[in-house]
């Protein structure tokens, strides 16, 4: 077996046995509950998976957090950790619904692209600020990002109490998108739209630009090495730029897609902890595109699962959070120390060997 | 008499690599042991053994005839066993007196006053003089090694363990060094003394045992009639000639010249004053002066990796003040830097992708943004057979390769893109003794091509044999340049003191 | 003029001190964990589970002060969780903390539906009452602002001078700062670096469990989802404000504080939609780190793993995620 195919395998059974963890630690909250963890894992799994209509909720839920996911993965492989996916969802959503409300009379094939641009541009001048003091200054991303978070997200819900309130609703919320904005839908008896094939195109787009070009090339040289590539003549500071600027454009998309998708009006609070979601199926993917999307798939169908499971069976949706942060430590923690799961299951037939590197590891 | 030290078939391994083999070594009371050997032959293991930092696989450790367990550096700091690490082991925002007290106030009061009078005692009575109220961050490195030594010492150090520790230093701070030395072993201290430096170890030691691959090839007490050559060939495992052939050559056109640049540090701090400077193509100009004098940003400057705040940068005629690096790198300005993992490569990518980090956007590396496959890999295999870059593939990450490999994936990177003016900032910084050989050939061949060289380096003796002109920096200025047929040591060294005067580089 | 009159009310500076009480708790364990060389952005999830435990705590033994302490114990486990992750496992410490904060929303926020349902949401625990100070608590406007507070607020003053005492006075204290400095040099000079790292996380999430009871168990005497909504995080920018020192982080605690009293009482006066008050504290975080700092330098270890056998196979086998 070649390197790379050892580390894959590897990688997937660090995977597994980080999901194990989650749900052996949920299991037995549940056992201690007097819940029967079994049927609540086939309601999440059902919920998730079997039948069209759940399988198109678990693909809607997916499509932000693809789209947040690579951001994240983009701006953490260039070392920036960005934890502002959340304003910047939340402000590029609110761009795409202010066009989508406010432009009126466009065709669908000029609208859609608008409200898209408007959230990309939002959401990539949001996260530009941490960048920039990041990038210019040094200044510590990660608490200025997070910051910002609480900034943007109360912001927009002024905006939604206020001058861009449905005149007359009851609620908090913005008026509907012109119908030129929203998105079709693509699977019948379900919500699921062409956001969705958009996400999987980015996906692709990111894959290629990423290994295939010379773009690429540097900004992986950048993230890992920074004053090497300066040292080489790369303009370090341009592709940092463009990192954390695309990391936040698609922070943007991720809110957008959910608006024009399928709420097609915002509602305070209308997306919770997104921004922070996306960063544990950025780990999950281990930053890699493929990566991103099977784990954003997967933590959307959990997320869809969630909804079904509390419904039937009583059990909260916020053990999602138990499952995620135990999937970033786990996920973090094995990637790190780097075990070699196939060289320890080999060992075991060679006693001596496989204690010698499990010490190592 | 009874050695103070006796180190007996000491064997340690790092999984299948054997770093000390059966190794027995002895150091009696007074005397200065010089342990000689490459990078990799294994005495940073031995020391780290006999200090504690690794327990010994097989083999036994006597200390004063009584076998020994060292179990860590506070153990071995008990038993009287101290160590002066090649990097300082300082705080460089504590004081002295806070460094040298670090870890053995056992109260929990601490009575700095009290400490500083016992540290000032001790600096007189050693005669190591320091100043214990001042921040380490505010000595020069002779001071900081002062401070290293007075911290063992004052912690009762019977045995002193010094590694490579004349590298950072002058020539005057290293006689100044020895006849510290010197007083230590009339007190009854104990030296085991590590370095590669053959001319050094022959003046101070008492006695050299040569390590090499993690064995002990010998024990030389009689240094009178020993000559570098067979230390070196013992050294390495074969006959080595140590001097490089350098063919005469007329140098040509001017290609670097600094007129009265200034540079400043990240920091904003001024650190390179009104440097002026010519190199001429076919040229090999050595920058000598001790670590931390504004060499980094002088090559910072020259590369445009800092902005010039004062005064010109000129590359064959052209004005390059305030250009980017890469504009630099397209002017023809190859870059060998000091730190190779920090600055070099790109460890954790593949050592094809490492020898392409400057060029990989031109043709026909990549056409229309898209990277050229074939031809990334013919180029790589090329260049691989051509600079003889030994890896299990051009796929593995280059953080695998050893150092030698490591440089010569810069080396050639670099000398492929036929550069006219050529920056090597310690090139051979921690290689064995052939890839030093191999970088030095590369050095003259691009010489002898044509090339303006700017060699910076702290080992003397490499710019002495290298250069065409010596040209010495002393905090940020140019003490001035010195054809190499009139350099000595001793003139060099007292301008890299900062003496100044050019009868100083000529004195003998 | 209404609006300064804000200022000439004691009321104004006892709330200064009561807001800035969990964030000075806070602010001061960020400076242990950070002086000794793990940097602690998971502040915010160690305040949490101390809001949470030291709620659940009082709830049910019915006493405020056993709520003190199990809102340490919670805290300390997510403390020692990240001790682990940075100490032992060496990973990223930014990314760990998102986990670890990711981590305590969900024990907290389930748990609290486990045990409280969903309806029964305002069950009410023991919460400890101002305690005045005889004699000084009668002083005029001195009195009620410095000297009527709650017990904890004390206890942040008191730790903070323990803990200056602690790291400038002490033995152990420089040898937590130079574990901070340079573990190496620390090491070498034969003192357990990773034993005072783990000693120094642990501290600072038993500081952070103190700072959540302050949350929950002096006045609200209940709990909610996310209750601690960003403090950890203004504390971390404390922590920074406050250039890694106890004197500095609490002084920038309390200017935080005041930012907060002052938000809540300028909505009395002013006609600004609530959103921008809300803002308020986050903004001004922002603002003083972005425009008083300058190219703050923390300790110069902080966030890098201590590894004891340096340079024998690094780097090219550290995974991407590792260490920085």
């Amino acid at each position: 077996m070649n390197k790379r195919a050892r580390a894959m395998v590897n990688y997937l059974i660090s995977i597994v046995i980080a999901l194990l963890l989650a749900f052996a630690i949920i299991g037995a909250l549940l056992l201690w509950q007097g819940v029967d963890p079994v049927e609540t894992f086939m309601a999440l799994f059902q919920g998730a998976f079997i039948g069209k209509s759940n399988l198109g909720a678990s693909l809607l839920l997916a499509t932000p957090l693809i789209l947040g996911g690579l951001g994240i993965a983009l701006s953490f492989r260039c070392g920036i950790f960005n934890i502002g996916g959340e304003g910047q969802l939340y402000l590029g959503a609110f761009a795409a619904t202010w066009l989508g409300v406010n432009l009126v009379g466009l065709p669908f094939w000029l609208h859609i692209p608008i409200c898209f641009l408007g959230s990309m541009i939002f959401g990539g001048l949001w996260a530009l600020i941490p960048g920039y003091l990041k990038i210019s200054k040094g200044y510590n991303e990660t608490v200025t990002s997070v910051l910002l978070n609480y900034v943007g997200v109360y912001f927009v819900n002024y905006a939604l109490s206020s001058f861009f309130k449905e005149p007359g609703a009851l609620n908090h919320q913005s008026p509907k998108i012109q119908t030129s904005a929203m998105l079709s839908k693509i699977m019948s008896g379900s919500e699921l739209n062409t956001s969705f094939l958009m996400a999987l195109l980015i996906v692709a787009l990111f894959f290629l630009i990423f290994y295939k070009t010379d773009v690429g090339f540097k900004l992986r040289a950048v993230g890992q090495n920074a004053e090497a590539s300066r040292t080489s003549g790369i303009h370090t500071r341009k592709y940092l730029l463009l990192a954390i600027i695309v990391s936040g454009a698609l922070s943007g998309l991720a809110g957008s897609a959910q608006v024009m998708g399928y709420q097609h009006l915002m509602v305070q609070n209308f997306s919770p902890n997104t921004g922070y979601d996306i960063i544990a199926v950025a780990l999950m993917g281990n930053l890699h595109p493929i990566g991103v999307l099977i784990a954003g798939i997967f933590l959307g169908a959990l997320r869809s699962g969630a909804s079904v499971m509390q419904i039937m069976m009583g059990v909260p949706v916020t053990i999602l959070y138990i499952i995620q942060g135990v999937i970033i430590l786990s996920i973090l923690g094995f990637s790190r120390a780097n075990i070699d799961f196939i060289g320890l299951v080999g060992g075991l037939f060679r006693k001596k060997e496989s204690q010698s590197m499990a010490k190592e590891a | 008499m009874e050695p103070v030290l006796r180190v007996h078939n000491i064997t340690k391994r790092f999984g299948s690599n054997v770093a000390n083999d059966h190794i027995s070594f002895d150091l009696y009371p007074g005397e200065i042991h010089a342990l000689l050997g490459e990078n990799g032959a294994g005495k940073s293991t031995l020391m780290n053994v006999i200090y504690g930092v690794y327990g010994a696989d097989e083999g036994e450790i006597y200390l004063n005839g009584k076998p020994v367990e060292i179990s860590s550096p506070k153990h071995a700091i008990e038993l009287g066993i101290g160590m002066v690490h090649q990097h300082f082991m300082l705080i460089p925002a504590f004081t002295v007196a806070e460094n040298i007290v670090l870890g053995m106030q056992k109260e929990l009061r601490l009575d700095i006053k009290d400490a500083e009078a016992k540290i000032a005692a001790a600096s007189e009575k050693y005669d190591l003089r320091v100043d214990p109220h001042a921040l380490v961050s505010t000595l020069s490195v002779g001071e900081q090694q002062r401070v290293e030594i007075l911290k063992v010492l004052f912690r009762g150090a019977k045995i002193l363990i010094l590694d490579e520790p004349t590298a950072v230093l002058t020539p005057q701070e290293i006689t100044e060094l020895f006849a510290t030395l010197e007083r230590l072993k009339k007190d009854g201290v104990s030296i085991v003394f590590i370095s590669h430096k053959l001319n050094e170890l022959m003046s101070i030691s008492d006695r050299i045992s040569i390590l090499r691959r993690g064995k002990i090839t010998g024990c030389i007490d009689d240094l009178a009639n020993c000559n570098p050559e067979a230390l070196a060939s013992a050294m390495v495992g074969r006959q080595v000639t140590l001097g490089v052939e350098k063919p005469e050559q007329e140098a040509g056109e001017v290609v670097l010249e600094l007129d009265h640049l200034s540079v400043c540090n990240e920091a904003k701090k001024e650190i390179i004053k009104e440097f002026s400077l010519q190199i001429r193509a076919g040229e090999i100009v050595g920058l000598a002066g001790v670590d931390g004098n504004g060499q980094s940003e002088l090559v910072k400057g020259i590369t445009g990796l800092l902005p010039a705040t004062g005064g010109a940068i000129r590359i064959q005629g052209v004005d390059m003040t305030g250009k980017t690096p890469r504009e630099f790198i397209d002017a023809g300005v190859g870059h060998i830097p000091e730190d190779r993992h920090k600055q070099g490569l790109v460890l954790s990518m593949s050592v094809k992708e490492n020898l392409f980090l400057e060029t990989i956007q031109d043709r026909p590396y990549t056409k229309r943004h898209l990277l050229q496959k074939k031809a990334i890999q013919e180029k790589a295999k090329s260049l691989q057979e051509f600079y003889d870059i030994r890896a299990a593939s051009l796929e593995v990450p280059a953080g695998a390769l050893s150092g030698g490999n490591q440089q010569k994936i810069i080396v050639g990177r670099i000398l492929e893109q036929d550069p006219k003016l050529l920056v090597a900032v310690h090139p051979t910084r921690g290689l064995d003794i052939g890839a030093t050989e191999f970088v030095h050939k590369c050095l003259l061949k691009a010489r002898a091509e044509g090339c303006a060289i700017l060699l910076v380096s702290t080992e003397l003796d490499e710019i002495l044999e290298l250069s065409d002109q010596i040209a010495v920096i002393y905090e940020g200025e140019c003490m001035g340049v010195v054809r190499d047929r009139d350099a000595t040591k001793e003139g060099i060294g007292l301008l890299m003191a900062g003496v100044k005067g050019t009868q100083a580089a000529t004195a003998s | 003029m209404e609006f300064l009159n804000i200022f000439l009310t004691p009321d104004f500076y006892s709330a200064t001190f009561r807001l800035a009480t969990p964030l000075m708790l806070a602010a001061l364990g960020g400076v242990i964990s950070e002086r000794s060389g793990v940097l602690n952005m998971a502040l915010e999830g160690q305040i949490l589970m101390g809001a949470f435990f030291g709620y659940l705590g009082s709830y049910l033994f019915q006493n405020v002060w056993l709520g003190v302490l199990t809102a340490m114990v919670g805290s300390l486990f997510l403390a020692a969780l990240h001790a682990f992750m940075s100490i032992k496992v060496k990973v990223n410490q930014v990314v760990s903390a998102v986990g670890l904060n990711t981590l305590a929303l969900g024990i907290t926020s389930t748990l609290f539906r486990f045990l409280f349902g969903t309806d029964s949401q305002m069950a009410s625990c023991p919460g400890m009452a101002n305690l005045d100070i005889p004699v000084l608590s009668d002083l005029p406007f001195v009195g009620p602002v410095l000297f009527s507070q709650h017990p904890l607020t004390y206890a942040a003053v008191v730790l903070l001078i323990l803990l200056n005492l602690f790291l400038f006075r002490t033995s152990r204290g420089l040898e937590l700062r130079a574990a901070g400095e340079n573990p190496q040099a620390l090491d070498v000079a034969g003192v357990d670096v990773i034993r005072i790292r783990w000693l120094a996380v642990l501290t600072t999430g038993l500081f952070c469990g103190l700072a959540g009871a302050s949350l929950t168990l002096t006045g609200l005497n209940t709990f909610y989802d996310n209750l601690s909504s960003g403090r950890g995080f203004i504390a971390y920018a404390a922590v920074v404000f406050g250039k890694w020192t106890p004197v500095g982080a609490a002084l920038a605690a309390i200017l935080f504080g005041a930012g907060d009293a002052l938000q809540l009482r300028m909505q009395t006066i002013f006609d600004i939609p609530y959103y921008f008050y809300m803002m308020m504290p986050y903004l001004i975080t922002f603002f003083a780190l972005v425009f008083f700092m300058g190219a703050a330098k923390g300790p110069a270890a902080n966030s890098i793993p201590f590894e004891k056998d340096k340079g024998r196979r690094r780097s090219a086998r550290r995974s991407r995620m590792g260490g920085n």
